[in-house]
């Protein structure tokens, strides 16, 4: 479908670009989950404002935007087929990506720094009002490798129909977030609900988590107050104490008996499916699942959910602290746009991602897809967003992962480890030893062992 | 008189190229492009490090030396041992069942139509074959074989590496079968018929007539599928991915991930080419005990 609706419209922009005198044609590729669609539909927006930009300077210049929209699950064999594309000489002049493969995109040469562009433009496109923060997560070796294109939260959602099952009052389950909040709610009374849940026959499992490598994985670790990057030395760090702590949280959900062993081998389908159908009462999820639940028809018996049957039946909150008292998290992982080596005209590209900053396109993208805006001052709509506005409080408790070179090593060796200890091939104390050996075998001083 | 010219031919100096080369060059032409310039190329990349970024930076041994203290190659290669065996049994086995039952015991056109019917995984695009095996393994009360037995199997990560055998085992063993039917069938019926009279029951027949005269034909199953097992994965890739936590996960899929899913090229080139050299190892091996030599003497004109 999606591809459909974006081979219209860049017939008709090519149509319309006929038409001017002459025409740049900007190439793009974006990702993301079906209703991310608005990486693509942005830039071909941004492609009008340009054109009259340009028009208004005076160069009759025609703006020509092709972008190409994937649905990723799997972002290694999305990376692979990128970086082919690049080595064909076909790589798109823009590519959307999450911020954390800056590093391993600039460390390989495919990707151009942005900081005289940044500066040219500072005040035009008053990048002042940015999050500066989301500006910082696209620095790599004190360079802007890319442009922010939206952030969200790493909430829980939880099933509010269930708790009233299980005779929790009205009042009680509002309060739920604050007790969240508060330290007062941690980690193992969320798996004590779950598990009283599961054996009252409410529903099928306690916790579900997400099957694919993810930053929620590295959240968990944060969670136990692990680190992940050392701030001095820029290296990435394998905290023991933290780690183990995660691994062993893994492997309490399978023996409680609130999260399947094969959680890694669920399809995400059956995942949103038994989330939306209340089978399942805590699930791992993040803010834009609340917009997806609304396009992407996963309940038997509804197809899409209407958000008044959210609001009435799910809520959200942080990340349980691990100790009373403690601190809950989340997590975002900031999009961003990059400019490519092969892009044979990059300030015009930047103007282009630069001019999806605009107030009108971010509260497009973010109301259609559940993320959050990327700037301070946003139009009225997005600051009528009901569920945006609940969900925003949750940035000031946000951690994010590590720009690295070899992060997606050590991302995929983490989940591995994980994997292992919940389908019960490795204890986590294994799990742990396996993981240490494996990340200083092939990151060596790029790591630091902590604990 | 005027001498009359004589026209001497002027010797051409004679090109001799023997008659078979043109017929080669193309082959040959085609043979360094595909087969000869990717092993040089993976020698090659085998000492370098190459990851994402794809520089070739040449470390020496290293990929080698990492691939001996590799925590995983163990597990690795015990499941490709259990992984080839058990398979090459069903391969091997199954087809020789099938070729005798569809050849031997049943009649012709019966048989024909029971061959077809096993091959038609063969002729299935591997991804279509490894989804109807999802299907029928799916975790769930909606899975095929949970709704035959009533109960939730999570088969795939219970018996990860029993349900790659038997993926592949069915596919594979058709091919035994079509090479034992064709070599049954050549078997002159005298034989078979002299053994009847003289009294011999359709197993003592299969036993000490049909066996021994499919062994030239068993050891190319044998040690075609055995190469064969060692290099191939898709039907793994597609079903199991190797998992859960690498307990169906045999050597050419390692070197595959390790390649294509992790981006360290250069140790998955390693990887591949220890598992090259091992194939040859193999196939010296099998061709030595299967007396490949005496075979290659009876075709040429014993």
């Amino acid at each position: 479908m999606n591809r459909w609706c974006v081979g219209f419209l860049i017939a008709a922009m090519l149509g319309f670009a006929g038409l001017a005198a002459e025409t740049v044609e900007i190439t793009a590729w974006a990702s993301g989950s079906p209703v991310d669609a608005t990486r693509c539909l942005n830039l071909y927006l941004a492609g009008g404002y340009l054109e009259n930009e340009l028009d208004a300077e005076g160069a009759a210049l025609g703006i020509d935007v092709t972008c190409q929209y994937t649905h990723v699950e799997d972002w290694a064999a999305y990376m692979r087929r990128f970086r082919l594309a690049f080595e064909a000489g076909q790589a798109p002049w823009i590519f959307a990506a999450g911020h954390e493969l800056i590093g391993e995109l600039a460390d390989a040469g495919l990707i151009i720094p942005l900081d005289e562009y940044y500066e040219k433009y500072w005040d035009k496109y008053e990048l002042g009002d940015l999050y500066q923060p989301l500006i910082e997560a696209c620095k790599y070796q004190g360079k802007l490798y890319g442009f922010p294109q939206d952030t969200e939260a790493r909430p829980v959602y939880f099933r509010k129909d269930v708790l009233r099952k299980l005779g929790w009052s009205e009042e009680e389950i509002e309060a739920l977030p604050e007790k969240v909040l508060k330290g007062e709610f941690t980690l193992d009374d969320m798996i004590a609900v779950a598990k009283e849940a599961v054996e009252k026959g409410l529903v099928e499992w306690g916790i579900y988590h997400r099957p694919s490598p993810g930053g929620y994985f590295h959240m968990i670790t944060m969670a136990f107050g692990g680190i992940l990057q050392d701030p001095e030395t820029g290296k990435l760090v394998l905290d023991k104490n933290a780690i183990l702590k995660n691994l062993q949280f893994h492997a309490r959900l399978v023996a409680e008996g609130v999260t399947p062993a094969a959680m890694t081998q669920t399809s995400w389908r059956s995942i949103h499916k038994a989330v939306v159908e209340g089978k399942v009462l805590f699930w791992f999820g993040g803010t834009w699942h609340w917009a997806e639940w609304q396009r992407v028809a996963y309940h038997g018996e509804l197809g899409t959910l209407p958000e008044e049957y959210e609001w009435e039946n799910l809520g959200f909150m942080l990340v349980p602290a691990a100790e009373k008292g403690g601190k809950p998290v989340t997590q975002s992982h900031p999009f961003v746009y990059v400019v490519t080596k092969q892009a044979e005209n990059p300030e015009l590209a930047f103007r282009l991602i630069a001019l999806t900053a605009k107030p009108d396109l971010v509260a497009k993208h973010a109301l259609g897809s559940g993320h959050l805006s990327i700037r301070k001052t946003n139009t009225a709509e997005y600051t009528s967003w009901k569920f945006g506005n609940a969900v925003t409080y949750m940035l000031d408790y946000t951690t994010t992962i590590p720009n690295h070179a070899r992060w997606s090593v050590y991302h995929r060796a983490v989940y591995d480890a994980i994997q292992a200890v919940e389908t019960g091939a490795m204890s986590p104390e294994e799990a742990l030893a396996w993981l240490e050996d494996k990340l200083t075998k092939e990151l060596g001083d790029e790591l630091i062992v902590k604990g | 008189m005027k001498p009359k010219r004589v026209w001497r031919r002027k010797r051409a100096i004679p090109i001799r190229i023997p008659p078979h080369i043109p017929f080669l060059l193309p082959f040959a032409f085609l043979v360094t492009l595909f087969f000869f310039v990717p092993v040089v190329l993976n020698i090659l990349l085998a000492f370098t490090d190459m990851d994402f970024a794809m520089h070739w930076n040449f470390v020496g041994l290293k990929n080698y030396f990492r691939f001996f203290t590799d925590r995983i190659i163990p597990k690795v290669l015990l499941n490709t041992v259990i992984y080839v065996t058990a398979t090459l049994a069903i391969n091997v086995g199954l087809g020789l069942v099938l070729g005798i039952l569809s050849t031997y015991y049943v009649p012709e056109n019966v048989g024909l139509l029971f061959r077809a019917i096993w091959l038609l995984p063969r002729m299935t695009p591997p991804v279509v074959y490894a989804l109807l095996w999802l299907w029928v393994l799916d975790p769930t009360e909606y899975g095929l074989l949970n709704m035959l037995i009533g109960q939730n199997v999570n088969w795939t990560m219970q018996h990860p590496l029993g349900v790659v055998i038997i993926v592949n085992g069915m596919v594979g063993a058709s091919f035994g079968m079509i090479i034992f039917s064709a070599a049954i069938k050549s078997i002159p019926r005298d034989y078979i018929m002299a053994a009847q009279v003289d009294g011999a029951s359709n197993w003592q027949i299969v036993r000490r007539i049909i066996i021994p005269l499919l062994r030239w034909p068993l050891m190319f199953v044998t040690s075609w599928q055995t190469l064969s097992l060692l290099t191939s994965y898709e039907y793994i890739l597609l079903v199991t991915d190797g998992g859960p936590f690498y307990k169906s996960e045999v050597w050419s899929l390692y070197a595959y991930h390790t390649a294509f899913s992790h981006q360290l090229y250069g140790y998955g080139a390693a990887i591949a080419m220890v598992l090259v050299i091992v194939a040859i190892v193999v196939t010296m091996i099998m061709l030595k005990i299967f007396g490949f030599r005496r075979l290659m003497e009876l075709a040429g004109g014993g």
